[in-house]
């Protein structure tokens, strides 16, 4: 198969089962909701390394957001309910909490459980905190909601008691394999720009975009995961390569997606604007169907 | 489904109110028309039924209108846990009182006792309510625990007396006494509101638009902008309660805590 005459292999992207909260910052202007929503998904690339995967959705206009100002939607996955709760305890206390005029709201709808967030970050009140409860009988979905007051220096922290917490998918993903690096790059930019379109994802790594692919195991008997060897070009010759002739750079886009539909609209978008002139194929990532549930087939996401 | 429609015939003249706890969804939800027309009722000393008062049409739906003058008609939806109940004229008092969810909805006015030690639901007053909506009955010691009380108009003395919690909502203004003894919860007046309001509360929260004279056990804090205010505010809106434009967008206002005769962390906001 050939998209714009890019080689698109015939192979699959295996992704993993994970858990998934939305959060909805809001503030007095864009720039400090983005400036909080920013400051929360810092390093927050990799699970394995950051303990989430973090990164902002959308921008959430005035008219839509529950104080009506403007916010920012920011998706963070984990493996495990305990360390989803650990890592959104943390973030919000230290990069939403402390930043100029926010407030924090659980933004996700369908959640299959719960995590308690304000019901935690309350204490910091000293015992001055106190809470409001929106009553069922004003909410859509007939739930009341339980809002913390946190004092702060600027006046009220607001934060929901608990957050919703979704069945998610983590590692989505496609490579691109560009004839040098600046296809490579343009290419990708391109995707995620499209991708980024596309609700109920996140591309949590830097730019959206990431350099350093990984393969499982090493020479070294500490590291558990090292540098995807066949995919680096610098190195082809002195290992079993999986790069065509001519390839000068490869980037990988990972995606987080709140559903497997969400993951393959994403994918779909990225790879039609990832094939482009300097771009000798596209590619994903599998560990022989043996670790993630769930496959993304390039040519099924391409032709449906 | 199927609506039941009841139409109030009058009671001869007569100014004894009729009490009427059974006018409720829960009771029509299993029941046809001819069993709707037995249900008990009082009138004064005399016991009575439904079909004495009423025309019944319909049955075995909890989506019921009843229309007609009820000024007299105490506790209609008293204790009523689902459904929707459509009050097409005044209502008298004790509607909704210890309610726990659906919805009543009257058109007119309704008299003392509205919502009074409810939990849950929503009843919404197009007209004016009388005292002591969302309150306490004497010897409880509280008042509404939950669900929404919306009145259009105006209400009277002692609204959300010693509440536990829920929201509270009166476009109009109220008189004295306004969330008196309230241990939680939210009384939001978008009028204004007569003397002593908010004596004797612990907790909860008491927005006045047209700010009233303040308790001297009230302390003065601060201008603050509460977004929780924000956030009731807009999912009223949502809700379709007709508030004013503008209303809902974060604002500042000037806080009072107290009453520091009582446990003192409770909250008067006034605009700034």
């Amino acid at each position: 198969m050939e998209l714009n005459g890019v080689p698109i292999e015939d192979t699959y992207a295996e992704a993993f089962p994970a858990v998934a909260a939305r959060l909805l910052i809001t503030a007095e202007t864009p720039e400090w909701a983005r400036t909080a929503a920013a400051s929360f998904t810092g390093f927050a690339t990799s699970v394995i390394g950051c303990g989430c995967e973090a990164a902002i959705e959308d921008g959430a206009p005035a008219g839509g957001t529950p104080d009506g100002r403007p916010g920012v939607h920011v998706l963070i996955f984990a493996m495990g309910k305990k360390g989803l709760a650990d890592q959104v305890v943390r973030r919000v206390g230290q990069s939403v909490l402390t930043c100029a005029t926010t407030a924090c709201y659980d933004a996700l709808e369908g959640g299959d459980a719960w995590i308690k967030v304000g019901g935690k970050l309350r204490f910091f009140g000293d015992g001055f905190q106190s809470s409001k409860r929106i009553e069922a009988a004003l909410d859509p979905a007939g739930r009341a909601r339980r809002l913390w007051r946190i004092p702060v220096m600027d006046g009220e922290f607001l934060v929901d008691h608990r957050f919703g917490v979704a069945t998610a998918i983590a590692g989505g993903n496609f490579l691109i394999l560009g004839a040098s690096p600046e296809s490579a790059l343009a290419a990708a930019a391109s995707a995620v720009v499209a991708m980024r379109r596309v609700p109920g994802i996140i591309l949590p790594f830097p730019g959206g975009l990431v350099r350093s692919g990984s393969k499982v195991g090493s020479a070294y008997k500490f590291l558990k995961a090292s540098t995807n060897t066949p995919y680096c070009p610098t190195i082809r010759g002195r290992v079993e390569s999986a790069l065509p002739e001519g390839t000068g750079a490869v980037y990988e886009i990972v995606i987080d997606g709140l559903t497997a539909p969400a993951i393959a609209a994403a994918m779909r978008e990225g790879i039609r604007a990832a094939c482009r002139p300097g771009v000798l194929k596209i590619t994903a990532g599998n560990y022989g169907g043996r670790l993630g549930k769930h496959h993304f087939r390039l040519r099924e996401i391409l032709e449906s | 489904m199927n609506e039941v429609r009841l139409t109030f015939r009058g009671t001869g003249g007569s100014r004894i109110p009729l009490d009427a706890d059974s006018l409720s969804p829960d009771q029509f939800r299993d029941r046809d028309q001819a069993e709707i027309e037995k249900l008990p009722l009082h009138h004064g000393n005399a016991a009575g039924v439904v079909g004495d008062f009423f025309t019944v049409r319909g049955g075995r739906s909890d989506q019921v209108a009843i229309e007609g003058d009820l000024a007299l008609v105490k506790g209609i939806g008293t204790a009523m846990t689902g459904g929707v109940l459509r009050v097409e004229g005044n209502a008298g008092m004790h509607v909704g009182a210890q309610m726990s969810g659906g919805r009543i909805e009257v058109s007119g006015n309704a008299d003392d006792w509205a919502g009074a030690e409810m939990t849950g639901g929503l009843l919404w007053i197009k007209g004016n309510a009388g005292n002591r909506a969302g309150g306490a009955y004497r010897g409880s010691r509280h008042g509404m625990r939950g669900g929404v009380v919306f009145v259009e108009g105006n209400a009277g003395h002692e609204v959300g007396g010693y509440m536990r919690r829920g929201l509270i909502v009166v476009k109009g203004d109220v008189q004295d006494f306004a969330g008196a003894r309230m241990s939680s919860g939210t009384v939001l007046v978008f009028g204004s509101a007569g003397i002593r309001t908010g004596g004797g509360m612990k907790r909860g929260t008491i927005v006045v638009y047209r700010p009233p004279v303040i308790l001297p056990t009230f302390k003065r804090t601060a201008v603050f902008t509460p977004l929780f205010l924000a956030v009731q505010l807009n999912a009223l809106r949502r809700f379709g309660f007709p508030l004013a434009d503008g209303f809902e967008r974060p604002r500042p206002f000037l806080r009072y805590h107290g009453d520091l005769a009582e446990l003192g962390r409770g909250e008067i906001l006034v605009p700034a």
